[in-house]
């Protein structure tokens, strides 16, 4: 009798969760409008659960939001999942275009409006970015500063650097699973979420850790 | 007083329309209008019906004409009645009295009532009591008696012709450029919003007609909101140009405007930013002309067990009333590569040791699998099987594979 895909994907989703302490969830829910703010991170650390809850915490405000997808990886079951209102949501898919990303992101931004934007670079290549000029992301700055709106850049590595008012950096720490091989299914993850902005406060260092 | 017209003619609401602006079309063939007042300009009610017959004879209108004081016996008489017909107050039950009963507007069931009871016409159904007829027959015959003495008092359902906006331009010299023909465009969309918002209406369609060098360029682009702005309208009609520009000097350009209500829209004092929907229709265009019409949306997960079973559909974003946030913590989230990679998955035995594709390649640590999952078996085209793994590769990476059709394909990771 075959298992429904979508079915198992959800209870997989459900069990793992993300425990972060109430430090960096306050800190990450309370992300400062009028700024850019960058979510930074290698595979599977926990980069697009990081910025689908700060999506999900702004259109629970009742927020109108935005993806712009530079490599079209955004998943809306997760994104539902995680508790997203899909209807508040403007997914832009870049079609793996780093110059459409970033045009796409400034016609959102001078548009005006929109409560949250997550600019998700995380599948460029670190190459790709570098070429970036810094005059982008200084128009993203002045185009985003004095308005509601927050401009979440999802990357590997710091890409908007003097321009960005926040950075979260996160690490994998663990991979657990339960169950003996070959009936295993996977269990938590465990992170490290560190602070790198601003400089002046003390970075807060947290675990992450998934749960059954 | 009112007047009535009933021919075939299709003028017959202009001539009307030439003594007074209360004018009521009653299908294509009767015209009722009011004519209070034209004795001091006039005449009395004989000079009024000369003065319309002989501007009628000059538009070639062929009709009969009645006269009354009231709606429903001066349509009754020119429907039922050749030539000028004038009745005067008082009199409207003896003029109406010869007309048969056929000639009353009710259901054929109740004619046939009245045909059976012996009555043939209006004086005949006039002379009846009124209450006996209300205890056989109802209101309605109630109505018909009024009808039969011309009592029954209607007023007339005036309603003004649907406004047009439209504007044609017939240019002095070709005009090759888009930029020109913009302003051009921009001149009479500011002329027709304006005409739009002083009639309290909003368009929800443009229409542009660009003629060409024997031929016509025809742009339809239908508004999912109505808008009365005339920059937002004109940068509609500018990307729509841009996107598939007229191939030929254009020699005259015609724009129209479908009228609609204006939305109504009530916000709240606490409701969140949200984007302008005129400023929001306008991104939209410009992200679909720049990234393509099926990459621009809000996403729907379709009601399948098919994995990434989604659509886009047309934004309609608002704002609504702040909820209590959940403060559950993060959820586990999935990122796809779309289209999956194709990859080349080692196994020793029936463990999965490496994988080896474009963008990931690496020993594989960890894995939990196989789930078996398939769908749509009732269909041949859209039939999917498939055998999942999660794998964590050395680099503590964790991804989605899966192998269908003799084939490897990474499908995304987590994250």
């Amino acid at each position: 009798m075959a298992i429904s895909a979508q079915a198992r994907n959800i209870s997989l989703l459900s069990i793992i969760r993300y425990r972060f302490s109430e430090d960096l969830q306050q800190n990450l829910s309370a992300l400062p409008s009028g700024t850019i703010c960058e979510i930074l991170g290698e595979s599977s650390t926990g980069r697009t659960a990081v910025a689908q809850s700060t999506l999900m915490a702004a259109t629970t405000k009742g927020e109108v939001v935005a993806v712009v997808d530079c490599n079209d990886a955004f998943d809306p079951a997760s994104a539902q999942n995680a508790g997203v209102d899909l209807g508040k949501l403007l997914w832009v898919q870049c079609g793996h275009r780093l110059d459409h990303a970033l045009r796409a992101t400034d016609m959102i931004l001078h548009s005006g409006g929109f409560g949250l934007i997550v600019l998700d670079l995380c599948d460029v290549p670190h190459s790709a970015l570098q070429r970036v000029p810094v005059s982008y992301w200084h128009r993203f700055r002045r185009a985003v500063e004095h308005t509601p709106s927050i401009l979440l850049v999802v990357a590997r590595q710091s890409v908007a650097r003097s321009c960005a008012s926040r950075q979260f950096a996160l690490r994998q720490q663990s991979v657990q699973w339960r169950g003996t091989p070959p009936f295993q299914t996977m269990q938590c993850l465990a992170m490290e979420a560190v602070s790198r902005k601003p400089m002046g406060l003390s970075p807060v260092r947290l675990e992450a850790l998934a749960e059954v | 007083m009112y007047a009535c017209l009933y021919g075939s003619s299709p003028r017959l609401a202009e001539l009307a329309r030439r003594f007074s602006p209360l004018v009521e079309p009653v299908g294509n063939e009767v015209v009722v209008f009011s004519i209070a007042g034209l004795e001091r300009l006039i005449g009395d009610e004989h000079q009024v019906a000369s003065e319309i017959s002989r501007q009628g004879a000059q538009l070639g209108i062929t009709a009969n004409l009645a006269i009354a004081a009231n709606r429903s016996t001066v349509t009754l008489a020119a429907r039922n009645i050749a030539g000028v017909t004038i009745i005067p107050r008082g009199r409207e039950a003896e003029a109406l009295a010869s007309l048969p009963i056929a000639a009353l507007p009710a259901a054929p069931e109740l004619v046939l009532t009245l045909s059976r009871w012996g009555i043939r016409t209006l004086g005949e159904l006039a002379a009846l009591p009124e209450i006996g007829l209300v205890e056989r027959l109802g209101a309605e015959g109630s109505r018909l008696r009024k009808l039969a003495i011309g009592q029954e008092n209607s007023i007339l359902d005036i309603r003004p012709p649907k406004p047009e906006y439209t504007i044609r331009q017939q240019l002095n010299d070709p005009v090759e450029l888009l930029e020109p023909l913009l302003f051009i465009i921009s001149g009479q969309l500011h002329e027709l919003a304006g005409r739009v918002q002083r009639n309290g209406h909003a368009a929800n369609r443009i229409t542009v007609v660009l003629t060409l060098d024997g031929e016509e360029f025809c742009r339809v682009l239908a508004l999912p909101i109505p808008m009365r702005e005339a920059r937002a309208l004109l940068k509609q009609v500018q990307l729509a140009l841009e996107a598939d520009p007229p191939n030929a000097p254009i020699l005259a350009v015609q724009i129209t405007l479908d009228p609609m209500e204006p939305r109504v829209l009530q916000n709240g004092l606490f409701l969140p930013a949200a984007p302008e929907p005129e400023v929001l229709e306008t991104l939209l265009t410009r992200l679909r002309a720049l990234l393509g019409k099926e990459c621009v949306g809000s996403p729907v997960i379709l009601d399948t067990h098919r994995p990434d079973a989604y659509r886009l559909r047309h934004c309609a974003l608002e704002a609504s009333v702040p909820q209590n946030l959940q403060h559950e913590g993060f959820r586990l989230a999935f990122r796809y590569f779309r289209p999956p990679l194709i990859a080349s998955v080692t196994l020793h035995g029936h463990r999965l040791r490496r994988i080896v594709s474009d963008r990931v390649t690496g020993d594989i640590v960890q894995a939990a699998g196989p789930w078996r999952t398939s769908g749509d078996w009732w269909t041949s085209r859209t039939t999917w099987h498939r055998d999942e793994w999660d794998i964590v590769l050395e680099d503590r990476a964790v991804y989605r594979i899966y192998y269908t059709d003799g084939q490897w394909f990474l499908e995304g990771s987590y994250d």
